[in-house]
Parts: C-alpha cells; structure tokens; sequence
C-alpha cells in the first residue's frame, strides 16, 4: 500500500477533510439515487398509462434539485484545493476516492448486467430501473477514473486498493457465475430435464449465468492487468492473492471434488435415495471444482512470480485448507463406525455418513500430502522456512480449541447420562460427532507438536555458541540513515547475537558522510578500523544492512565481554570495542541528548 | 522444506510420528468400513412395548408409507394431524432415549437425527434434536397420541367421517 504523507498541518485540516469528504460522499450518493430515479420515469413514460405516484417523484426531484447542485459546487471547492501535493497525499481524499470507485463500481456492474440478463427472459423485461442505475452509476464510476488518472493531479494514494477491490469484486462475480452456468448446462447433461414442466427454455439459465460471467471477468481483466492490480508489489496484493486465489478458490475446489466422490462412492454402495436426487448435487460439485481448480491454478502460479514469501504463504494456505478437509473426514468416519455400533429405533444412514468421510479424506490427504511434503521436512535450522512456526502453532492452537469444546460436550452428555435414565444406545449415538472431531484434533495436534518440538531441537542446536555471551551493545552507527536503516541494522545484530540488547545511537558529528556500507569489500574480518576511500554507490538499502549486520557480526565473534561497544560506519569503518561489566557502564551514559534506539530481548 | 530429512536421531523421529498417525487412520478407516457394510438393519423390539410402537411408526413415516403410520395413531391423533411434515427431508435416523410407562399412558424420548445433503469439503453434517412421543394404552394396544413434528404423517383430508 502506499503510505500517505503526513499531512501539513494537524488535526483542523484533518477534521476539515473528513467533514469535506463524507459531505461529498453523501451529497454523490443522494445526487445519484434522485438522478437514477428520474430517469427511470422518463423511461416508463412510453409504457405507463396512468402515474399517480407523487411522493416518489417529489423525492427523486429533491434529491437531484437540491443534492445535485450541492455535490457540485462541494466538489468543485474540493478539487480546487487538490492542485496541492499535500491535499492529493491525504488520507481522506484516498479514502473518499476508493470508497465512491468502489461503490460506482459495484452498483453500475449488477445493473448493467441485471439489464443485460432481463433480455434472456419469456417475460417482458424490467429494464428502466436497471438502466437509469447503470447509466447513472456508470458516470459516476467514470467520473471518479478520470480524477483518480488525472495527468495534472493524479491521486496515487490507495491506487492498489482500487484495483484490488476491483479484481476481486470481478474474480467472485465472474467465477460464482460461470460455476452457476456451468452447473446448470451439466445437470441438464447428466440428470435430463427434470422439471415437469417449465415455463422458459433450459437453456435461459446458462445464457444469463453466462452474461454475469462475462461482465465479472470483464471487471477482473481490467482492474487486474489494465489497471495493472497484478503489478502492485504491496503487501494488500498478496493477502488478496493468497485470501481469494488461494484460500476460498482451494476450498471452493477441495468441496467441489470431495462432493463428486461422495457422489459416485454412494452410486456404488449407497442407493438408499432415488437416483435423481442422488444425482442432484454432481454438476454443481463438478462445476465448483472445475472452476475453483482454475482460479486457484492462476493465483498459485501468480504467487510464485511474487516474492518468496507470497509463495511460502499460499503453499501453507494450500496446506493448511487441504489438511482440515482430511482432518474432518477422519472425524467423520470415527462418527459413523460409532454410528455402526448403536441400533436405531428407525433410520440408519451410517453407510451415507462414512462414504462422505471417506470421500473428503480421500480429496483433503493427497492435496495436503504434496503442498506439505511430510516425507521432506527441514532437518537442518537453516532449513526451516519463516512462517512455519507460526503455521505449526496455529494448528496445534485450533485443534487444541476443538478439542477443548468437543471434550465439554462429550462431558455433558456423559454426565446427563449419569444423572439420568437415558439409555446407553442413545448417549453414545450423542456423543459420536464429538468424538470424531475429538479424535481427528488429537491426531492433528500430536502431529504438529512433534513437528513444532522437533524444529525447537533443531534451532536451539544451531543456535551460536556465544549465545547469551554477550548481553548489551552500544551501537554507535555512522552510516547514512538512507543507506542503512539503523532500527534493522539493531534488530539484525540482536538476531545475530542469540538476542543481545542493541543501543542505538546515531553520530551526529560527520553527518553520515553518504558512504554506502555495501561498496565496502566483502571481507568479513574487517574489524579494526581501516578508513579507505570507497566509492558511493546507490544500492537497495536492504543489501547495505545486510551487509553491515554480517560485517558487525563477524567482528562480534570470540568476543566474551558481557557488553560492547560498536562503532560503525560512516564507509568501512568498524571498530569493536569490549567493555569491563562494571555497573556504572550498565545503563545509557546520563545527560546524552541524540536519540536512542533499543531493541533485542 | 524441499530438503530431504537428515538421517539423524532427531529428524527421524517426526516420521514415526507420521507412519503412527497414517495407520490410525487406515486402520480407522478399514474398521469403519468393515462395521458399516456389514450390520444390518436395526433391532426389532417388541411390538407390545411403547418403544416397538415408535420404532414401526417411525419406520414407517422414513420409509414414506403413511397408512402403515397411520395405523399407530389413535383416533385423536388423527382427527389433529394437519398433514405430514413438509419443507424438510425426513430425518436420517431415530434413536431411543429413555421409555417412561405409566398404567394407561406412556412418554418415549427420542433422538431425532437429520443430515444435510451434500457434503463440500469437511464432509457431510448432521443435527441432533430431542423429542418425546405420547402414547396411550387403547385397547390394551399402545398406540401414538403426540408424535413429535419431524415425525408428523398422515393424509391430510382423512376420509372417515
């Protein structure tokens, strides 16, 4: 996301921009709403014989009359004032922009769309309702564009939010409705025609699906790659890639294929229901799967173009969906081999019950099998990837909260059973649901116990020897803050350290010379100081700190005092000093006045 | 974590773990299948009983076969019954909480089992709901005053007079 600048002056301006903008907000809103209303009148003039509807039209008058004037002339104050930087960076006016785009959009496409799928009907079509909102809508989606890619004041604030929102609202529309289309095209393929009787031709039904689909990958298209949504490298893109692409196109996927197991595991051993029902979730499972399969493809492989991150994310996501989905049907064939054990009055449905466990196992497993790769898993420290652990935790956390709230109930009903007359068929019939899930929460607890002790086993064996050797350093850093982002720098000798409190100070006296650290030569014994002239060099700011935590850490090594003084920078500059533990050296030295940055635990 | 396992004390042992937790499950899965595929139907209890009366009339009602329900309905029942119990499949199974019998009249609490049709991803889900039948002594036959809502059959314009 881009970050706003702070704004010139503080809260007056602040609070002036936020009454200026939900007043604008309000005023576009009615404006379009009385707008949208009187063109739907002159619209229905043609076919109306008699109108007696006056509130609705006093209203549609008093909110065009009296809203419409007003949005203009507040807007035109508005953009009057967004010839200044400053105004444009605010965040109210990013705010305001996204909020009406996004809004405009959504509006304008399902009545465009609604418009478009009324044709498709036997009756007569509703369209002037559909087409004053659209029509009206559509200009104000307009509107905000042409202010958003302004050449003379362009608003670059949000601007990945707006695309954003915009490929997802296209990607959920288009991809809902082509799973519709097509699911209604493939139940006519497998299960015939089955409505007795039907006042429109079958094929109504996917045509509209169709227009909808067609409208939202419309939108997805470009907001995704004409706005260039995918090109954004901010952190939003991602947790969007990873939360539609991958999170709900997986589980869409997953239960679409689960359900089409399911499906043709009971055409084999289960025709406890008529065939026509049987049949009657297939092609809305085979058109979820298809559909869901394809979304989640194209995120996939969209993420791992991004950083590694992104792709270490939507691979535990991955994971993570396919291991619920198997987790739940081990839960669930528990539930039905007890179900097996108790005799009914009446009914038994166990056979049902057990083919849908089997069948999400038997779709969540592989998937989960090949996106966590049990059999290759880190066996060295450096081998564990960042968000594993958290991944681990997370899991031992839920299943550990299943657990707990199956265990309650389990309890409940032993102890209803103990107070009561309740026949001992029926308790274990109750308490069979939380039993499965019992079961299945240990099963994925104990395993992510281990995994997560057997990485500590592994870390804590790496970890440097000189760990907790050294307990505070005096960094004093005189590399260019630009070059070397001294919080970081701290941070990475405290990591580097096994977690040494890290002073920072800042020197004040050469200025930071502007001497990139990353020019320096690479030699990692570069401890005492050898001032040599080295050549500036503009460089990824990230590479500099790395480059001065590993040379800091390199000087660090065999030092055995408990606190040191560091002198880095400006250049190559570095000098390691070890300090006597007395406790007057203990805390910062009184009465200093630069600022200090401490970091490390 | 594309690296292969080192083949050290400590990285091997999350594999045992795993091969552990692979055959629980197959194993779960081999006995469950087992179980289910070869029990047969539930146990018929004795048609003198209360709990024999529900468990023909509820029977019957999941099969769909009305008159053989409405043959477990007294007369009162029948004149108050307004149809069967539309908007929902029938239940998917019924299960016997406790029989209270009294002289002349009896109360049957039941487990009432419905299960969603589809599945998606976390499998198939049930809902449990508890109810009691009221059942009379007529004739000295029991026969069912009040069957729970989900279990409700009958035809709804009864032709007797």
């Amino acid at each position: 996301m881009t970050t706003p600048a702070a704004a010139p002056a503080g809260g007056p301006a602040t609070l002036r921009r936020l009454i200026l903008y939900v007043l604008l907000f309000a005023l576009v809103v009615i404006a379009a709403s009385g707008l949208s209303g009187l063109l739907e009148r002159l619209f229905r003039t043609t076919s109306v014989l008699a109108a007696g509807d006056v509130t609705g039209l006093a209203l549609s008058l008093a909110f065009t009359l009296i809203g419409g004037p007003l949005a203009l002339l507040l807007w035109w104050f508005a953009w009057r004032r967004l010839d200044d930087q400053a105004e444009r960076r605010a965040p109210g006016w990013g705010l305001y922009l996204t909020g009406m785009y996004a809004v405009s959009l959504v509006i304008a496409t399902t009545a465009l769309l609604n418009l478009a799928a009324s044709f498709i009907d036997t009756q007569e079509s509703q369209w002037p309702s559909a087409l004053a909102n659209g029509v009206v809508w559509a200009v104000i989606w307009w509107w905000h564009r042409w202010m958003w890619k302004h050449p003379g004041k362009p608003s670059s604030h949000l601007e990945d939010v707006r695309a954003v929102v915009g490929s997802v609202f296209g990607l959920l529309v288009g991809a809902g409705a082509a799973i519709a289309a097509l699911s209604a095209l493939l139940d006519v393929a497998i299960r015939g025609f089955t409505a007795t009787a039907s006042l429109e031709p079958w094929w109504f039904d996917v045509i509209r699906s169709l227009i909808w689909a067609a409208g939202g990958a419309v939108v997805w298209w470009w907001h995704w790659f004409r706005e260039g949504g995918r090109r954004f490298l901010s952190g939003l893109v991602d947790v969007t890639i990873i939360t539609v692409g991958i999170f709900v196109a997986g589980i869409t996927a997953l239960g679409g294929l689960g359900v089409v197991l399911f499906v043709l595991l009971r055409l084999a051993f289960d025709r406890s229901d008529p065939l026509n029902s049987l049949l009657e979730p297939l092609a809305p499972a085979v058109a979820a799967a298809v559909i869901g399969a394809l979304v989640w493809r194209y995120h996939r492989t969209a993420s791992v173009q991004r950083s590694p991150q992104t792709r270490r994310g939507s691979l535990l996501v991955t994971s993570a969906v396919a291991l619920a989905a198997a987790a739940s049907g081990v839960g669930v064939v528990v539930n039905a081999l007890l179900a097996a054990a108790v005799s009914p009055l009446a009914g038994s449905a166990t056979r049902t019950l057990l083919l849908g466990g089997i069948s999400s196992l038997a779709v969540g497993s592989p998937v989960w099998w090949l996106a966590w790769k049990p059999r290759h898993q880190p066996g060295t420290a450096a081998g564990i990837p960042p968000g594993r652990r958290v991944y681990l935790v997370a899991f031992f956390g839920v299943s550990a909260v299943v657990a707990l709230v199956t265990l309650l109930v389990i309890g409940y009903r032993l102890f209803e059973f103990l107070l009561g007359d309740i026949s001992g068929g029926s308790l274990l019939d109750r308490i069979r649901g939380p039993l499965g899930l019992l079961v299945a929460a240990g099963l994925v607890a104990g395993y992510h116990f281990a995994l997560w002790r057997h990485d500590r086993t592994l870390l804590a064996a790496a970890a440097p020897a000189h760990k907790r050797v050294i307990e505070r350093i005096t960094l004093i850093s005189g590399y260019p803050a630009d070059a070397v982002d001294p919080e970081a720098l701290a941070r990475g000798i405290t990591a580097a350290t096994g977690g040494a409190r890290v002073t920072t100070w800042l020197r004040a006296d050469d200025g930071g010379t502007g001497l990139s650290p990353s020019s320096l030569p690479l030699s990692p014994a570069a401890s005492p100081a050898v001032p040599s002239p080295t050549v500036p060099s503009p460089t990824v700011p990230s590479r500099g700190v790395e480059d001065a935590i590993r040379q800091v850490s390199a000087a660090l090594e065999g030092i055995t005092a408990q606190q040191v003084l560091v002198l880095a920078g400006p250049g190559s500059r570095l000098e390691v000093i070890a300090l006597a533990a007395t406790p007057a050296a203990a805390g910062p030295p009184g009465g200093a006045r630069t600022p200090a940055i401490t970091t490390g635990g | 974590m594309d690296e292969p396992a080192a083949p050290d004390r400590t990285a091997r042992r999350p594999d045992r773990i795993l091969l552990a937790l692979v055959g629980v499950v197959v194993v779960l899965v081999v006995v469950a299948l087992a179980v289910v595929f070869t029990r047969g139907g539930p146990a018929p209890l004795d048609e003198a009983s209360p709990a024999g009366v529900v468990q023909r009339y509820s029977k019957a009602v999941i099969d769909d076969d009305i008159p053989a329900a409405e043959s477990f309905l007294t007369e009162g029942a029948k004149s108050r019954c307004s149809g069967a119990y539309f908007g929902e499949p029938r239940p998917a199974r019924v299960v016997l909480i406790s029989t209270t019998e009294r002289a002349d009249s009896a109360t049957v609490r039941v487990s009432i089992v419905h299960s969603s049709q589809g599945g998606g991803p976390f499998g198939p889900s049930e809902y449990e709901t508890e109810d009691a039948f009221s059942l009379l002594k007529v004739n000295g036959q029991w026969m069912i005053d009040q069957p729970p809502y989900p279990l409700m059959a009958c035809i709804v314009a009864p032709v007797k007079r």
